[in-house]
């Protein structure tokens, strides 16, 4: 009983789990199994899970231990009287299987294995430690039916005997290996007693002897087997000795690999030292010319800085020296410019007067009532004016004979005794170009094209009245390149390659343009010699239009249209494409083809204008039997190239390109009317013609013509034009085909032809 | 000047033939006594004026030049009317050029009076090395054809006063003889013999506008 009590206070005090456990129970249990004995009535109660049924399925079920009868019984609840079942513990075993589920605990009683599973490990520890107390403590007031076990202990012998009861300090693992050895000192005894009984229960000697044979056969066996297993322990032995050499000598191999793998790390480690310091060293000697580096870019630096000063203050000077210099330049260029206008003023004065002079002698030779001394030194005074132009005044701008175009300035008069005039008419062009300095109108122009692209030009009133008052030279390449492309859009930009593609081939009309090439222009700078670059364009161009048109082909005035063009365009292009302008856009359908159907209409319209526009002067020329066409077919099919001095003709030619064909007629009208005073005085057939010749060349106001062609023309709608053309053109065909209808008849009535043409050369050689 | 004093006579010549023959350079050699390397392409028609002096008379040669390109006959050939005198000129070193004389002389029978002198002209006799056209058959042609013929040269002058002078003869002595009827030649004339005298009278009194 002293022991029961030790061992009832050791459980509640010494186990050092079960008070840890009571002064924090584990979180989570619902109800706390209550140790009995301490305080009041504690009962050993508790849920569990429990496996039951085929399916092993966990069920919670409410365990209460009923000290009486030590047994364990469960219910569904806490509160149900009547117990699903019950465990009795006196002859229960305990165990908890190490690989099945934490807090799972079996426990085993002779009939059954209950199987059950507490929240948690500890729970279940405290549930086997308590279980084994009661275990004991029933054990210990029980008397009854465990006295067998205590026989079957003090059977197993002494070694048992110690062990039964349940130490001071009882560890799980030493109870159940106790369990473990009772069971097996039972086992064992059990077995003895059975062959002692069979010993005892034989029934004669022999038996016996037998049996005490059968044994010590048994024990030979055994020993026999014994030997065969102390050799195998031997060669075991051996073996393990083997193996234990051979462990040594692995070991010792490893404790070598060891030491060299050592002696390699040593190795490493000093030559990564090595590579440390040589890093170290490099990055340090670096750092040094860096830095010595550094001191040298500083002291660049500081020369630069100096140089820099050097060269502000340098830079500071000069900027004060341009500034005052253009101050001076400006000022003497002012100079200069009010000089040069007082000096063409003053030459323009000189050629008027000049020319003046010239008339008066003009009139004087003319005059019949002067005596012969008198004429004779009207004569000589003549002669010197004329003389003097070798080294005269007017030779000032010597280098200006011809203009920016390669023109002549003052026309060539094909006739002998015109010099005189043609003197007066230079001195006249000479005077009006000096006085018209053309600077308002520069000025326009260049405000008009100040930041316009050529595609940014477009037709507008403004553009048309600045194209009538000419373009600056300056400008008029641009604008005329411009003019082209507008009319020509359609066509480029379908074939922007035409010119280059078109050129290649030889045409027909190649003869006829090889022909024609040293007769173009021959009086411009540009196109009189014969080496000049400017003839193999105008071929070029030429027959690149031939391709292009080959309705037109080549016709002659074609060449001149094309070498002004070029004159102005400079390039072959725009020139190319000028002409297919003029031909193909501006001039009206038939205009250069197959007998010039179109030209000739424009003849009989022009005639039409004259009539109405200039009527006293064309009654004139008409009762002089004047056919004016003679003259004005040449102006309308080249447009007044050649024609006109090239003052009149490219302002003419600005408007012409704008405004189209209309414009040929204004000027064509103007120019008769310019004239309409001298003409009316001469009443002779040739003499009216000889002067229609070359009168156009003798207009030297530009200025006076322009206003004439554009104003006093007015009105001069272009619906009229359009109308008449038609009209003369459609007369015109009706007579063409009259001729013709009349030379069949012809050809049809006479007789065959002689056979008396010029026969073929071959004949006539052979 | 003098040159254009008064005058008995106008008589209209016009210089036909394929374009580059010289027709231009025959017309300012003879008005002018001027040959042009490169004298220009002629445009339609262009005209010049000599006065010459054949026995007493004073003649007024009006000499039409015109473009050789065969898309001008249209226009050209309107001013063969009133012609009396026509030099059919073609290029003695391009046989192309003698070849369509016939064409042209149909051409100008077309157009023109058919009693008018006509003179074929074989130019560039200079270019003697380059011929094609031999003399003798130029010849023949023009004496079939009723033609005056002669081979001259614009650039060393020969025979352009010579063929001239001779075609204004010519004319002139078809005028003066009256071997064609008045209605034809007289009408041809640019002056009738009255017309003629009025218009001299008229010249004579207003010498001084020449120009």
């Amino acid at each position: 009983s002293s022991s029961s009590s030790s061992s009832s206070s050791s459980s509640s005090s010494s186990s050092p789990w079960s008070l840890n456990n009571m002064e924090a129970p584990p979180p989570g249990s619902q109800v706390w199994p209550r140790p009995p004995g301490a305080a009041g009535e504690p009962r050993l109660c508790g849920f569990l899970q429990k496996q039951a049924g085929p399916l092993r399925a966990w069920k919670r079920r409410w365990f209460s231990y009923e000290q009486n009868q030590n047994q364990l019984f469960y219910f569904r609840s806490p509160q149900d009287v009547a117990p699903l079942g019950r465990i009795r513990l006196s002859g229960a075993t305990f165990t908890c299987p190490l690989n099945a589920e934490s807090g799972t605990f079996h426990i085993q009683t002779p009939e059954r294995t209950f199987i059950l599973k507490a929240v948690s490990q500890e729970l279940m520890l405290y549930w086997l430690q308590q279980l084994q107390v009661k275990r004991w403590q029933h054990r210990d007031t029980s008397t009854g039916p465990d006295r067998t076990n205590t026989n079957n202990n003090n059977l197993t012998g002494g070694s048992a005997g110690p062990a039964a009861p349940p130490k001071p300090e009882p560890t799980l693992c030493v109870l159940q290996e106790l369990v473990w050895i009772l069971h097996k000192a039972l086992e064992a005894s059990q077995l003895e007693k059975r062959s002692c009984s069979e010993f005892l229960a034989a029934q004669d000697e022999q038996r016996r002897l037998e049996l005490l044979r059968h044994g010590e056969r048994l024990a030979a066996d055994l020993r026999a087997r014994l030997d065969g297993a102390k050799m195998e322990a031997e060669a075991l032995r051996r073996r393990l000795d083997d193996r234990d050499a051979q462990l040594a000598e692995l070991q010792e191999e490893v404790r070598l690999l060891e030491e060299k793998n050592a002696a390699k790390q040593q190795v490493i480690m000093k030559l990564t030292d090595q590579v440390t310091s040589c890093l170290s060293d490099f990055s340090g000697s670096d750092q040094n010319q860096n830095h010595q580096n550094h001191k040298q870019l500083q002291q660049q630096m500081e020369n630069l800085k100096d140089d820099l000063a050097a060269y502000q203050t340098q830079n500071r000077f000069l900027n004060s020296e341009i500034y005052q210099l253009t101050k001076l330049w400006r000022k003497s260029s002012e100079q200069e410019r009010s000089l040069m206008v007082k000096c063409a003023y003053l030459e323009a004065t000189n050629c008027q007067m000049e020319s003046r002079y010239l008339g008066v002698l003009r009139r004087l030779q003319e005059a019949k009532a002067l005596a012969p001394e008198q004429q004779e030194a009207v004569q000589r005074l003549i002669q010197d004016a004329l003389g003097r132009e070798a080294k005269g005044v007017v030779k000032l701008s010597a280098d200006r004979d011809h203009d920016e175009y390669g023109f002549k300035i003052v026309p060539d008069y094909e006739v002998e005794d015109m010099k005189l005039l043609a003197k007066i008419q230079a001195l006249e062009i000479r005077g009006h170009s000096l006085l018209h300095m053309e600077r308002p109108l520069l000025a326009r122009w260049a405000q008009y094209l100040a930041g316009r692209s050529e595609d940014d030009l477009c037709p507008s009133p403004e553009l048309k009245a600045l194209l009538r008052s000419g373009v600056p030279q300056q400008y008029r390449q641009r604008v005329w390149r411009w003019l082209v492309r507008t009319r020509t859009r359609t066509v480029w930009e379908r074939h922007p390659q035409r010119y280059q593609q078109s050129r290649t081939s030889p045409h027909p009309a190649c003869r006829q343009i090889q022909l024609d090439l040293h007769r173009t222009l021959t009086t411009n700078q540009n196109f009189s010699s014969p080496s000049s670059p400017a003839l193999q364009q105008l071929r070029r161009v030429l027959l690149a239009f031939s391709w292009q048109n080959p309705a037109v082909g080549y016709c002659q005035g074609l060449n001149r249209l094309a070498a002004v063009a070029l004159l102005v365009l400079q390039s072959e292009e725009d020139a190319f494409w000028c002409l297919v302008a003029l031909v193909d856009a501006i001039m009206p359908q038939d205009y250069y083809t197959k007998n010039l159907l179109a030209s000739q209409a424009d003849q009989r319209v022009l005639k039409d204008f004259m009539a109405e526009k200039l009527p006293r002067l064309a009654a004139h020329l008409e009762g002089h039997g004047v056919d004016v066409s003679l003259v004005t077919f040449n102006w309308f099919l080249v447009v007044f190239v050649e024609s006109l001095p090239s003052d009149i003709l490219l302002p003419l030619w600005d408007a012409f390109l704008y405004e189209g064909s209309k414009v040929i007629f204004r000027f064509a009208l103007a120019l008769f009317k310019y004239k309409e005073d001298d003409l009316l005085k001469i009443h002779d057939n040739v003499e009216i013609y000889q002067y229609l010749r070359f009168f156009t060349k003798t207009v030297t106001d530009s200025r006076k013509l322009a206003a004439i062609a554009f104003c006093d023309m007015n009105p001069f709608p272009r619906r009229l034009l359009r109308n008449r053309r038609a009209l003369h053109l459609e007369r015109l065909q009706g007579e063409l085909q009259e001729l013709e209808e009349q030379q069949k008849e012809f050809v049809t009535e006479s007789a065959p032809p002689l056979p008396c043409g010029p026969a073929p050369p071959t004949e006539q050689r052979g | 000047m003098g040159s254009d004093d008064s005058y008995n006579f106008v008589f209209k010549v016009v210089l036909i033939g394929e374009s580059g023959v010289g027709k231009s350079n025959l017309l300012s050699r003879f008005t002018k006594n001027e040959f042009l390397h490169d004298s220009r392409t002629t445009i339609g028609v262009e005209f010049s004026t000599r006065t010459v002096q054949l026995d007493n008379f004073t003649i007024k040669a009006q000499i039409w030049d015109t473009a050789g390109l065969e898309r001008y006959r249209a226009i050209t050939s309107a001013y063969y009317r009133g012609a009396v005198g026509a030099l059919l000129v073609y290029d003695i070193s391009k046989h192309l050029t003698y070849e369509s004389a016939e064409r042209w002389l149909k051409e100008l029978y077309d157009h023109a009076d058919p009693h008018m002198v006509v003179m074929l002209v074989g130019n560039k006799k200079d270019l003697e090395n380059l011929r094609t056209v031999p003399t003798e058959e130029a010849k023949d042609f023009a004496d079939k054809k009723g033609l005056m013929f002669m081979e001259t040269s614009a650039l060393d002058s020969t025979n352009v006063e010579a063929a001239f002078n001779e075609v204004l003869t010519a004319i002139h002595k078809k005028v003066a003889s009256r071997e064609v009827t008045r209605g034809s030649i007289s009408a041809v004339t640019l002056s009738s013999p009255l017309g003629l005298t009025r218009e001299a009278q008229e010249e004579r009194k207003g010498c001084c506008k020449s120009s």
